[in-house]
């Protein structure tokens, strides 16, 4: 659950945003320069509210007021970036791999997950390819999967679609639908294209300038 | 500020202060100018005559000694301006057979002058115009309670210096005299009889088996201990004129200066013995 | 396609041509004196292979003493807003540009049993002596090294984007996993190259190692203060530890090449 009302501020920037979301798939669709990235950045973690309140899961987790902050790593959330930022030095499976690597798992047991969970995707046949070898569909799906692995209780995409060719498009959309009902999450979905939201999502949030 | 207002005010800065250098260096290079004009005329010898200059390569031990003999040579013979260059005598031996431009080569033992000779750098014999003997320094307050070469081995770290300098065989000698060893683990091999002195003066090594006129001038700094006449090497230093001198006459001069009662006396006041 | 950047100038190429032969000439005049009968003889007498050992361990010590003392000092540069930056930059460059003798007596001044800053206080208190110890050797060589290690870690940091970074520390990495897991991963290439520089700058130490830690032989006599002792004794052997460490250092240099083009380039 994720329940944001504060103000969201990066570098010059800054908004005002009143955000519940519960066990749903939500959208945020607006142009860019809305703030829909600085939005996700500022409930993953990774930077802070200019004021106000972010609760995760009922858990404060943002307030400036009263100096609380707690840092992205602790924050248990799956976050596919922009431009997935897959580690260059690692193969697909280990970049799919990491959440659970991170967290103590053995790499053995943690691979045979990803594997599983890129077999799922479509991308296990270039599971042992490194990843700036991977095109960009490929990469997204990876960052995808990496996303979900750790079963987090929040999830964030950002233009999760945005380098998957048409033709694929429905087939992932339909795949990380799933997905994220399965976990039975709240997942907030940043996307130009409405026809990603129309899909994945369960309501629209329509931030226009 | 912006940026182009803070980029234009450092070029203002900067161009300034060019300018004032080079305003600066070019009254400086007039008034130099006139200065050696100057001082040309007020050579008495020979209004416009042009100074000659003789290098003397001479061993690091008689750094001190020479460069006062230099002045004194120099003020009775403004014509000629003294060059020195000091290393150890072994090194000074290399850069002249390398073809080093030397005029006079003043040495701390005779040895020295033995590869020369056989390879015609050199004529005749050295002329042996000082003798010096070693003297055992340790650190001022002699912490370890040294009192003789034979209780050397109380020192951590002794300095000496290189196997090959004159300096380094005479300290060997006077070490196998007192029949002791010391390990070469514990010595630490100065490249000139400065270095090794300084070893003890400034560094940490806790004895060192210098030079008596070494010892001397740094008698305010380390406690000496005489080491005495029968275990001690009695050094001669010679001296003699190079055979590829461009300034044989000059260069004779100076020999001779070196070995007059004058020259003998500013050596004697250093605390090198008599020849 | 010629565009004016791509054409050379007659004059830029002489000047070129003029500048390799300079740098080369030196090489060759060096082989031309090293007598090959005898090459491995030299090299294996006991004051060679004493040279050899010192100056092996203790470069090899010292560039891991820059290491420690200097990866967080780049960090600190590269990623921190501090007021006495430029103070720390200039302080970090210093022993690049100062005569290494001179760094020698500075070291001295501190280390010195006799009058040294801290020397007085470690050799009372703690018995340790550090000059004419291997551990000045190791002191004086990490001292020089140092700032090719952090220049080149400071380099690679700041280059380095930091979105891997952010999405690590999403997935729940600490900050030291991140730092293990990603920054060390993504900072090879400019570690290496510093590495490889400042090993082989400790390896050619010479002026502040024989001021700071005097020439012993089989203590701390490194194999350029063995090639200078043995240039009058045993030229020979001087000319054979000074091949020895000519290749080295273009063994590094051309090991180095790609690595640390590939880091410029990122």
């Amino acid at each position: 659950m994720i329940s944001l009302h504060g103000t969201v501020v990066s570098g010059e920037f800054s908004r005002h945003f009143d955000l519940e979301i519960g066990h749903e798939i939500v959208g945020v669709v607006g142009q860019n320069g809305t703030g829909k990235t600085s939005l996700l950045r500022t409930i993953a973690g990774l930077s802070a509210l200019g004021s106000g309140v972010l609760s995760l899961n009922g858990v404060t987790a943002d307030c400036p007021a009263e100096r609380v902050f707690v840092l992205p790593e602790l924050r248990n959330i799956g976050m596919v970036f922009q431009d997935h930022a897959l580690m260059p030095f690692l193969s697909a499976v280990d970049n799919a791999a990491l959440p659970l690597v991170v967290r103590g798992m053995k790499r053995g047991k943690a691979n045979k997950l990803a594997l599983e969970l890129l077999e799922q995707f479509d991308v296990a046949d270039v599971a042992h390819q490194m990843a700036p070898t991977l095109s960009g569909g490929q990469s997204q799906r990876v960052a995808i999967a990496r996303a979900l692995i750790g079963d987090p209780s929040v999830i964030l995409l950002d233009e999760p679609l945005s380098a998957i060719d048409e033709g694929s498009r429905s087939t992932v959309r339909l795949c990380i639908r799933e997905h994220l009902n399965r976990l039975g999450v709240s997942a907030l979905v940043v996307s130009h294209d409405f026809a990603d939201i129309d899909q994945i999502c369960t309501r629209i949030e329509n931030y226009t300038r | 500020m912006s940026a182009s207002t803070i980029w234009s005010r450092t070029e203002g800065v900067y161009s300034l202060t060019v300018t004032i250098l080079a305003r600066l260096s070019g009254c400086l290079l007039v008034a130099a100018s006139v200065n050696l004009g100057a001082c040309a005329q007020v050579d008495a010898r020979g209004v416009g005559a042009k100074k000659i200059t003789i290098t003397v390569s001479a061993a690091a031990s008689l750094s001190s000694a020479y460069k006062e003999i230099g002045k004194q040579f120099e003020l009775s013979n403004p014509t000629i301006k003294i060059s020195f260059n000091f290393a150890s005598s072994s090194s000074l031996v290399n850069q002249i057979q390398s073809g080093a431009p030397s005029d006079v080569f003043a040495a701390a033992d005779l040895v020295s002058f033995n590869t020369l000779r056989t390879k015609g750098l050199v004529t005749g014999s050295p002329k042996v115009f000082a003798r010096n003997a070693m003297q055992l320094i340790v650190k001022s307050g002699n912490p370890l309670g040294i009192t003789s070469v034979r209780n050397l081995n109380k020192a951590k770290t002794v300095s000496l210096c290189a196997k090959s300098a004159p300096c380094g065989v005479y300290a060997g000698q006077i070490i196998k005299r007192y029949g002791v060893v010391i390990a070469e683990s514990k010595i630490t091999r100065g490249v000139d009889a400065t270095a090794a002195l300084n070893a003890v003066v400034n560094g940490d090594a806790d004895a060192g088996i210098v030079y008596a006129t070494d010892a001397l001038s740094a008698k305010k700094m380390v406690r000496v201990i005489a080491i005495p006449g029968v275990t001690n090497i009695k050094a001669a230093y010679g001296i003699s004129v190079i055979r590829a001198s461009k300034q044989g006459a000059m260069a004779k001069k100076f020999v001779a200066f070196v070995l007059s009662s004058q020259g003998r006396r500013i050596l004697s006041s250093y605390g090198f013995q008599a020849p | 396609m010629t565009t004016v950047g791509s054409r050379t100038p007659r004059f830029v190429q002489m000047g070129a041509a003029f500048g390799v032969v300079f740098l080369s000439l030196p090489v060759v005049g060096l082989l031309r004196r090293v007598s090959w009968l005898t090459l491995w003889d030299q090299l294996t007498q006991s004051s060679s292979r004493e040279a050899l050992r010192i100056s092996l361990y203790a470069s090899l010590s010292a560039t891991l003493l820059a290491l420690i003392l200097g990866l967080p000092l780049a960090w600190c540069l590269a990623r921190v807003q501090f007021r006495l930056r430029r103070v720390v930059r200039a302080l970090v460059l210093l022993p690049m540009v100062i005569p290494p003798v001179v760094g020698g007596v500075a070291l001295l001044g501190v280390y010195g049993k006799t009058n040294g800053l801290l020397g007085g206080v470690l050799d009372s208190l703690f018995g340790i002596q550090l000059t004419y110890s291997i551990w000045g050797v190791i002191i004086a060589e990490a001292f020089v090294a140092m700032p090719f290690l952090v220049l080149a870690l400071e380099g690679g940091l700041r280059s380095m984007n930091t979105r891997y970074e952010e999405a690590a520390a999403v997935m729940g990495a600490s900050d030291f996993s991140r730092f293990r897991r990603v920054v060390l991963p993504l900072l090879r290439p400019s570690l290496v190259a510093g590495l490889m520089l400042a090993w082989a700058r400790a390896l050619g130490e010479f002026g502040a190692t024989i001021t700071f830690a005097g020439n012993i032989e089989g203590r701390t006599q490194t194999t350029p203060l063995a090639v200078y002792t043995m240039l009058e004794s045993n030229p020979e052997g001087a000319y054979a530890l000074s091949f020895l460490l000519v290749a080295v250092c273009v063994a590094v240099l051309t090991g180095l090449r790609d690595k640390w083009i590939g880091g410029i380039s990122r």
